[in-house]
This record gives C-alpha cells, structure tokens and sequence, in this order.
C-alpha cells in the first residue's frame, strides 16, 4: 500500500513538475515578447454593451510604459473593467508571485491553444486563479480569465492583427460579472418609472461585455511623464 | 388691447417685492450648489458611481458644467413650482384682499380678457424665472465647471452623455419644464379666484403638489392607479429628453396630458371668475 502511495506522489509530482517546466517556457516567451515593447501609445474606441449602463462608444487614448505604468485618457466619460488590459501582463512580469501549471491543450476561434493555470503564492492576493489560452507557436494570448475575490471572475479576450509581432491585440473584449443596479427612487429622482419587476430582474444578462478597439499603435517611442503623473 | 392689459398686468406683478423672492432664490440656493460643487463635487459623484465601483473604473471628468447643471436642476424641482404659486396665486386673490378688484372689473374689458391677461403675465414670469434658473445653472456651471460629458442617474440604469449631446436635451427639458410650470401657474391661478386671500392659493398649491409628488413616488399598487391621472407625473417628464433613446411618446402623451390640465384650470378659472360675485 505505502508503495502504491509513493508511486501515486511520484507520478503526480512529476507531472505537475512537466507542466510546470512547459509553462515556464510559455511565460518565458510572452514575458520576452512583451518586453519588446518599451512603451506603446494607441488610439483606442470604448464600446460597453452592460445592461443598466446607456453610453455611446468613446474615444480613448491608451498610454503604456514598461514595466507597469497604463494610462488611459479619454476627452470624456468612458468605462471600463477594474482588471484592465494591461494587468495579465503585470500579473506575468512578477515570476516570483506565482506558480504557472500547463493543464493541456483547448481549442478556441478554430486554433489549438495551451492552457496554462496561473496560481498566486501568497493567499493575501486579490486574485484567486489566473487561466491564459496561449498560442505556444507565436506566443500570443488568445484569451485569460482572472477569478478574483471581490470582482468575481473576468474574460479578456483577444484579436490579433498587425501588432501580432509585438504581443499587441487589436481587439480586446472584456467579459464581466455584473451586479443588479439599484438606487432608491428618491435619490434619484426618478419618480415617474415603473420598477423592474422580480421576473424582468431576473431575465436581465449576468454578464456585461466592453470591447476595446485599438489601433494606430505607436510602439516604442519615449512618452513623457506628465502623461503618467496627470489625473 | 389685450398686449396693453398683459403690459399692465406685468407692472403689476414686477412691482410687488414678492415677485423678486423666486429670483434671488434661484441666485441664492444655485450659487450656494455651485460652490458646494466647486469644493466638494467629486465626492457627492463618487456616490453616484458607487454602485459601479466595484466592478469597473470610470476614465474622465465626472465634474463637468452639464453634470452640475443637471445635478441642480434636479435638485430644484420641488421648490421652482413654490416660486411660481407665490406670484400666480396672488394674481386674483391679491387683487381681492387689496380692494383693487373691484376698480380692475370696471375696466370697459371683459372680465375673461382680464383673466387671460392675468394667464399670460404669469406665464411670462415663469418663463423668466425658468431663463433665470438656465442662467444660472447652466450657464454658470460651464464657466466654472467646463464643458464635459454627464451622468443621468435613474434608480435602476446609468446614462452617459456625451458632451455634444447635452446641448439640445437641456433646451428641450427647460422647454418642457416651461410647460409643467405653466400647469402649476393656471392652477394656482385657477385657486386664486375661489379665496379672497394670496396665501390660501399658494399654500394649496404646494400642498397639493407635495401631495401627489408623494403618492407618485410611493410603489404601492393602489397608487399606481391614480399616478397616470396626476400632473405631478407629468412634470417631471423633463428628464425623458436625457434618457437614450429619447422616448418622444411618452414626452408628447405627458405635454398633452399637462396641456389639457392647463385648459381645464384655466378654463374653471375663467368661468369662476365671471360668476364671481366682487362686492369690495
């Protein structure tokens, strides 16, 4: 029995030890592909399609420096999800915060995809689990859901096109868990407006969706501070 | 003739004290907002978006002119109506509880045309009052505040304006506004003409729109049924012209609905004042 039991601990770290060693390998590879680019600015269009918010799509200017600095600025009010597009990458650059384990192989938009789990060391983090669908060949994310404490769990996924080179999507789609939205009447005011029934609640999407369009990337070109440092 | 009587009865109601109360009301509570805004706006808006926070992020100026504009006029719905009654309440009984209306209905007019001339000068200092509150609420918040997208706040969505949008739906909400203000002019006007006193109209008529604003705002079946037939409902109607789409039916059924109250008051009016019996 004690030997059947060392056999099955063997078998089972050694595998979890392959994988790991495959997975180190695919963030070594999107880790070096995405320290290609230093800085990046691009134009950007902001489309959110949530159920209880009626907004236009909004233009948006994205700044981005090496290692984690992200700003986006828009002329007016735009939204988007609090895991934005730059945190699976700040997530990655810190190797010593997590364990990547490689858990096979998915087919997703008609490629074959490695899967790798990205699971934080410390149980203090927000993130509970991190899952990438990495396209192994030409080191690019395709899709990752991050499942996180407070925010329950987020989709991003990702279009490539003539940025694939330097890891950069064209299309980023955010797929989030939404909550019911609603204030008293009184504060808002609002008094002439049939309430939801609990049937109508019910029947509303659980999930909200933003897509971000990018475009006219302008790869490596040195930004200003201010640009970082400004509200 | 009938501009010569409208042009009297304007003297008549820009020379009483009480017709600048509504005024520097307006100066007095919007500029007090404003400054409020200036100081501490970003806080009152981060509870707007606090539902959101949790989840999302918004990227932008939450403190723009229109925000603060809307935020005000908002706030001010309640009390514009108690400015207007002040001045449109006192338009008959005023006249009565002065002695002056017996002089008034010796005038070679009928006693209809100086009812309506009464209608229309109040209607024009609501119209002033409400070019007042634009000014100042509006205007004012751009040159403080600048220009920017807004949030409307209802109970159970968000919408997000986008700056070159706002322009048009805050001219359509003042235009409707003027509308929902003229219900509550004829109707106070409507009351003036049963008392012989100006503060039994005005206090009526906050009362009663204090009223039906609460029956309105109350979810309970058995007000549901009455809700449609209160103008109150309908007053605010204004906030439609920043939803999106605009509902422009249910704008159209409710100025429709307010119109018809204005000539059902105005037409009580006139038929009360007629048979009227001016005895001092």
């Amino acid at each position: 029995m004690k030997a059947k039991i060392f056999v099955f601990i063997y078998l089972f770290s050694a595998g979890v030890s392959y994988g790991q060693t495959d997975a180190v390998t695919i963030i070594n590879g999107l880790i070096q592909k995405f320290q290609l680019v230093k800085t990046y600015q691009a134009d950007a269009v902001i489309k959110p399609e949530i159920s209880f918010l009626k907004i236009l799509p909004q233009k948006a200017n994205i700044y981005f420096r090496q290692p984690d600095q992200f700003r986006i600025k828009s002329t007016g009010i735009s939204i988007l999800p609090k895991q934005q597009f730059d945190n699976v990458f700040s997530l990655l650059i810190k190797k010593d915060s997590y364990i990547p384990v490689l858990t096979g192989k998915e087919t997703f938009d008609n490629l074959s995809l490695s899967v790798v789990n990205i699971i934080p060391l410390g149980d203090t983090s927000e993130l509970i689990m991190a899952k990438l669908w990495v396209d192994d060949n030409k080191m690019l994310i395709h899709k990752a859901q991050l499942t996180t404490r407070a925010n329950g769990t987020i989709e991003v996924n990702y279009k490539h096109g003539k940025y694939a080179n330097f890891g950069l999507p064209d299309v980023i789609t955010f797929i989030v868990d939404i909550k019911k939205f609603k204030v008293p009447k009184a504060i808002a005011a609002d008094i002439n407006t049939t309430s939801m029934s609990e049937k109508e609640s019910a029947n509303q999407p659980k999930k909200g969706k933003i897509t971000v369009t990018v475009s006219n990337y302008i790869i490596n070109k040195s930004l200003p501070d201010n640009i970082f440092n400004s509200k | 003739m009938g501009s010569r009587i409208i042009y009297m009865e304007l003297i008549k109601v820009f020379s009483k004290p009480r017709s600048y109360i509504g005024f520097m009301a307006i100066t007095v509570i919007v500029s007090l907002i404003q400054l409020a805004m200036y100081m501490d706006g970003l806080n009152y808006f981060s509870f707007i978006t606090g539902p959101l926070s949790s989840s999302f992020s918004l990227q932008g100026n939450m403190l723009s002119g229109n925000m603060v504009a809307f935020v005000i006029i908002q706030t001010l719905i309640l009390q514009i109506p108690l400015l207007v009654a002040l001045v449109t309440g006192d338009l008959i009984s005023g006249e009565s509880a002065a002695g002056t209306i017996r002089l008034l209905a010796t005038k070679p007019v009928s006693r209809t045309s100086i009812l309506l001339s009464k209608f229309v000068a109040g209607l024009i200092y609501t119209l002033l009052l409400l070019i007042w509150l634009g000014i100042m609420s509006w205007g004012l918040a751009l040159f403080i505040f600048g220009p920017g997208d807004m949030i409307v706040l209802k109970s159970e969505e968000l919408i997000i304006l986008q700056h070159q949008d706002t322009a048009w739906r805050f001219f359509t909400a003042f235009a409707i506004s003027f509308v929902s203000l003229s219900v509550v002019a004829t109707f106070s006007l409507c009351l003036s003409c049963f008392a012989d006193n100006s503060i039994g109209p005005i206090i009526s008529t906050m009362a009663v729109i204090i009223l039906f604003t609460i029956v309105g705002t109350l979810e309970i079946p058995l007000f549901d049924v009455v809700k449609p037939f209160l103008f109150t409902t309908h007053m605010v109607v204004w906030r439609n012209s920043f939803d999106m789409p605009v509902s422009t039916s249910q704008i159209t059924q409710s100025l429709v609905i307010m119109i018809m109250h204005i000539v059902l008051f105005l037409s009580v009016a006139i038929y009360r004042f007629n048979k009227k019996d001016i005895l001092a």
